[in-house]
């Protein structure tokens, strides 16, 4: 199933160069090679796809891409061909159309219109591929501030949120989505099966310490951790696993 | 349940046990159940609940409504997060009947958190308690159609 990813280091990034949208239309210093997240996708439309052929009319595919982007919830900007490769397209992703109208930084898109439809290729890290609930979870981490506020929470530290951060894309291979938010001084990630009564909670403290709590099949577990930076390890694993299994 | 039926003195584990939430869980509550918060109170060993299943929707939410408007700072009543009262008093909980002047329909879920526990085990103890009532509870917004549970 084709799906759609930003990448979330493309402009400004040491060593990726810099995104120009030039006169000639066309997008100049994309170092396609050097992502480190993010994903090949295909159009939906058939005729770009198969190998071997034209392409056919750039803007079918194009209006193809900007209707399944829509559909995942991303209103893309400009669409260009890159100039390193015929091959792929580049577009700014403007805003998220799940959350609040926002210009999202530094989020680009490229996108491979020569393969075939159900062909999506991940851009590899570390040997993982990433989900793609990854992306709404990371705009729900950046959006905790305006909870803060309102609950009357107390405010979240640097570290906490870079920790978060980092929790959520080491476990973004794994299928269950996670939800984000704001409790008295720590970040909760909360995965839940979407129908049976299971749930893992991950807590990242203002202190530098974390704890995973888990009922699952009835039993609660948990595990604490004198320092977030050990999550995720084997239990964390473990539990989301077995959450994944649940129906 | 019959609605405006007399209200029991003791909780039957059939009853529907309302939580009621305010912004912050409307927005991001997942797949219909109820972020681990809304169970987490550090203030005391027991959480506030609603019985649900005695009195007309409107008068419910408009209890709860006037509950979170009398709040420092006041909050905005978003629903509820319901669990039958069954799984409320599992792993130990016990729900108890507590009217109150402003609220008949008030309830306690009292935690099984032990005197001499210390304060990490205590606030290990309530998250434990708080996540297997999310996972068990449903997401009922407010303003809400009552219908079956």
């Amino acid at each position: 199933m084709a799906s759609l990813w930003p990448l979330q280091s493309a402009i400004g990034e040491p060593g990726l160069g810099n995104l120009h949208h030039g006169s000639s239309g066309r997008w100049s210093d994309v170092r396609l090679r050097q992502q480190e997240e993010g994903y090949i996708l295909d159009p939906l439309n058939d005729a770009a796809n198969r190998p071997g052929r034209d392409t056919g009319s750039p803007k079918t595919g194009d209006r193809a891409l900007r209707r399944f982007a829509s559909q995942c919830g991303f209103d893309l900007g400009a669409l260009c061909r890159a100039v390193e490769s015929p091959d792929y397209v580049v577009s700014a992703v403007r805003r998220s159309l799940r959350s609040q109208p926002k210009w999202l930084q530094p989020h680009v898109l490229i996108v491979e219109d020569k393969l075939p439809p159900a062909l999506v290729r991940p851009v590899q890290k570390h040997g993982t591929e990433e989900s793609v609930w990854l992306a709404e979870a990371m705009v729900e981490l950046e959006e905790i501030d305006s909870f803060i506020e309102t609950e009357g929470l107390p405010p979240i530290g640097e570290y906490a949120r870079l920790e978060a951060s980092r929790i959520l894309k080491e476990l973004s291979p794994q299928p269950v989505a996670a939800v984000v938010y704001p409790a008295e001084g720590e970040i909760v990630i909360q995965f839940t099966a979407p129908k049976a009564p299971e749930m893992i909670t991950i807590d990242v403290n203002n202190n530098g310490q974390g704890t995973c709590f888990a009922h699952i099949r009835n039993t609660n577990r948990r595990r604490r951790y004198a320092s977030s930076s050990s999550i995720p390890d084997d239990f964390v694993r473990e539990q989301l696993r077995e959450l994944s299994l649940a129906e | 349940m019959t609605i405006d039926a007399a209200l029991p003195s003791e909780v039957s584990e059939d009853e529907n046990l309302g939580r009621s939430l305010t912004g912050l869980y409307q927005a991001k509550s997942p797949s219909g159940r109820a972020l681990r918060e809304a169970f987490v109170d550090k203030r005391v060993a027991s959480l506030s609940v609603d019985r649900l299943d005695f009195a007309p929707r409107s008068e419910m939410a408009h209890l709860a409504r006037e509950r979170e408007r009398r709040r420092n700072p006041p909050r905005h009543f978003a629903g509820w997060a319901i669990v039958c009262a069954r799984w409320a008093a599992a792993s130990g909980r016990r729900v108890e009947a507590t009217p109150q002047e402003d609220n008949p329909y008030h309830a306690d879920i009292h935690l099984p958190i032990g005197e001499g526990d210390s304060a990490e085990l205590i606030g290990d103890t309530r998250k434990e308690h708080a996540l297997e009532l999310a996972a068990h509870s449903r997401w009922k917004p407010a303003p809400t159609e009552w219908g079956a549970p």
